[in-house]
């Protein structure tokens, strides 16, 4: 059955390649000059953030700029009184260590969970803290590269997400960043948190995904502590 | 070819006679323009990635066969399964195999045109397999047992009032029709069915040949949830969706939010480049992908009218023309609608089977001018309408008026004539009423003939003219 189901599926590839041939050599159109990509904003990390949060905020995110671990600590504990909860899931071995603290329960490292379990879990977590790729300043968005011990579960099956991205992983466009990183993995952009206007185009957030994004541009120290 | 045949009087009628619908559809319309434009407008280089992306297309459509194989040979080297389907029988039967072959009852799907294309529900449901729409908008609609009626907004026909009454109907819930409230409900309901589904199934907006990926774009996160969380992930895609590479796909992800939400970039970009369970331990365990002919290859072989496969779904051809806005998506009888569609459904089904697509237009152009890939709509919609007179797949009657006029045009004398006379003859009507004509003034008027006729003035104004 298989032997026959492959050879059947062959004479559909050469069918389908074979009548693509044959319909361009048919129409004979000549080929056509591609215009350069243009580069749309300066270069200037130091333009680059403000252009970011700008966007972020306009697209319902929240930016914050992290100096030190005192202050990521004091942002995660302020966004779980917000959420009522004081448990949490994290991406990284190091936000597990950095963010633990004695008045609550360590984070669950969600790399590390049972990958039966990790949904169940992350189904019912409020909040998730994970390490992003790069930032994208000419929208807002923030690329997360599948890693080998990386996550993105937690990203989108959890109420509020907070996102770190080193203050040097920034770039203008996604075109600088598809030049920059040639991704070989999968990869997700995000910008801002989930949302729908399919019901009389009212715009409402946390449709199947996160209802809130917060981003952090992380000083390099600080990034090298955490990394 | 699908032999479906386009029946689409009774379709338009029903929506022309209904002023909730048009209501809807006119003000959803109205917004998307006016936020697309603002948007647009900041934007120097708008006409440049335009450019940009018409000449991507226009190569990627010169080396098809190329850059399918290029695909097929990238993904297969990380171990994503891609198969070939020469029509929609054959795409309906891979997929059916599949999930026999897995045994899968429990399915979620992502929004796929595509798939609707295929007819592939109603297949599938026929096979007593129930796949659940996770797209709000197509949750909805599959809960009324509609098609969706627009291509990025499935349920914009509907006020919030009938979607609210829906839910109550077939979800058990108090009545609201608060959005949000609404919302919450689909959202707790389809996140248990996508922490059990076995199987997600998905279009995608493009399929990039190098590195071999597919990128699904989408703002609600179930896109994601369903090409993450069952462990085998099936994609059917149309062949025309390629790209050459990551550069290429950086311009497309410019044009397409803009054009078809008035986003700056939608919330969500998935790329999938391989199956991710193993070694992350989330993710598909398998990824299929069909890639779908049915019909693609037959127009490519047209040196102009390829263009047409240029199109990326985004919808602004729709959110921009009059006669979409006043008789919705349900009236060109077809799953891809609006001028695309009216260009699309007389090459996919054939030219008599849907003889009456091209001529719902007026040819105004709005459509091309907002193509993010700049496809000549209007120019393909008037080779497309000489298509279907040429396959004699018009009515006799209508044949018969168009050859007398032709006569009548050729012979000056006889042609002044045939224009005084019903000048003359209306003055025996009413005032206010003009000649009916059987078929064209049922929903419009013809409009009273000018008592002294072009020539008539044009002659006085050189008259007056030369005096000056």
């Amino acid at each position: 059955m298989a032997k026959a189901e492959g050879a059947a599926m062959n004479d559909s590839r050469d069918k389908i390649l074979n009548d693509i041939r044959q319909a361009r050599d048919k129409a004979q159109v000549s080929s056509e000059a591609i215009p350069e990509e243009q580069e749309s904003l300066p270069g200037n990390p130091d333009e680059l953030w403000p252009r970011f949060e700008q966007e972020l905020v306009r697209i319902a995110g929240e930016f914050h700029i992290l100096e030190d671990l005192g202050a990521l600590q004091a942002l995660v504990t302020g966004i779980l009184q917000q959420l009522g909860t004081n448990e949490f899931a994290v991406g990284r071995a190091s936000l597990q260590k950095a963010l633990g603290a004695n008045d609550r329960p360590r984070p669950v490292l969600v790399p590390e969970t049972d990958p039966v379990e990790r949904r169940t879990l992350l189904d019912t977590t409020k909040l998730a803290v994970s390490m992003a790729s790069f930032a994208i300043a000419e929208t807002g968005s923030v690329a997360f590269l599948y890693g080998e011990k990386s996550e993105t579960l937690s990203l989108f099956l959890s109420e509020c997400v907070i996102l770190l991205v080193a203050e040097k992983h920034i770039v203008r466009d996604k075109t600088e960043f598809f030049r920059r990183v040639r991704p070989g993995t999968s990869l997700v952009f995000i910008s801002g948190p989930s949302r729908t206007a399919d019901i009389e185009k009212v715009l409402v957030l946390g449709a199947h995904g996160p209802s809130r994004l917060v981003v952090c541009c992380v000083r390099n120290a600080l990034w090298e502590e955490l990394s | 070819m699908n032999s479906q045949s386009l029946k689409l009087k009774p379709l338009i009628s029903e929506a022309i006679e209904d002023p909730q619908l048009r209501s809807a559809v006119r003000k959803a319309m109205q917004s998307t323009r006016e936020s697309r434009a603002g948007l647009v407008a900041q934007y120097d280089e708008w006409q440049h990635w335009r450019d940009r992306a018409h000449a991507i297309k226009h190569e990627v459509m010169n080396h098809l066969d190329e850059y399918l194989e290029q695909f097929e040979s990238n993904c297969a080297k990380k171990g994503i399964h891609v198969h070939w389907a020469r029509d929609a029988e054959q795409a309906r039967q891979l997929s059916l195999d599949l999930i026999k072959h897995h045994k899968i009852k429990n399915i979620v799907k992502s929004k796929s045109l595509t798939s609707e294309e295929i007819h592939l529900n109603a297949f599938l449901e026929k096979n007593g397999i129930h796949p659940l729409e996770t797209d709000l908008g197509e949750y909805i609609i599959q809960l009324k047992q509609q098609t969706p009626s627009h291509l990025i907004i499935p349920a914009i026909h509907l006020s919030r009032q009938e979607i609210g009454r829906l839910f109550q109907e077939k979800l058990g819930i108090d009545y609201t029709d608060d959005p949000e409230e609404l919302l919450q409900v689909a959202r707790q309901k389809l996140r248990e069915r996508f922490l059990a589904a076995e199987m997600g199934i998905s279009g995608a907006n493009f399929a990039v040949a190098d590195p071999g990926a597919l990128c699904i774009v989408e703002n609600e996160a179930n896109a994601h949830h369903t090409t993450h969380l069952p462990p085998i992930h099936l994609a059917i895609l149309g062949i025309e969706k390629i790209l050459p590479d990551y550069e290429a796909l950086a311009t497309f992800l410019r044009l397409l939010p803009v054009s078809a939400t008035s986003q700056k970039a939608s919330t969500y970009v998935n790329i999938l480049a391989e199956p991710t369970f193993e070694r992350m331990g989330e993710g598909a365990k398998e990824m299929h992908i069909i890639l779908l002919d049915n019909g693609r290859s037959r127009i490519l072989a047209d040196p102009q009218l390829r263009e047409t496969l240029f199109c990326i779904r985004c919808g602004a051809c729709l959110n921009h023309c009059p006669v979409y806005e006043h008789i919705g998506g349900h009236a060109y009888g077809w799953v891809y609608m609006g001028p695309i569609g009216i260009t699309l459904s007389p090459q996919f089904l054939g030219r008599k089977e849907a003889k009456m697509s091209p001529f719902l237009s007026s040819l105004c152009g709005a459509c091309y001018e907002v193509c993010p890939v700049k496809i000549n709509i209007p120019h393909h919609l008037v080779r497309l309408r000489n298509d279907v007179i040429e396959s004699e797949a018009n009515s006799p009657l209508e044949a018969l008026v168009i050859r007398a006029w032709a006569a009548l045009a050729q012979r000056p004398q006889l042609y002044r004539m045939a224009t005084w006379l019903p000048g003359k003859a209306q003055q025996l009507l009413p005032k206010d009423k003009a000649f009916p004509v059987p078929g064209y003034t049922k929903e419009r008027s013809l409009g009273r003939f000018d008592s002294k006729g072009f020539r008539n003035r044009f002659h006085e104004w050189q008259k007056q003219r030369g005096q000056q």
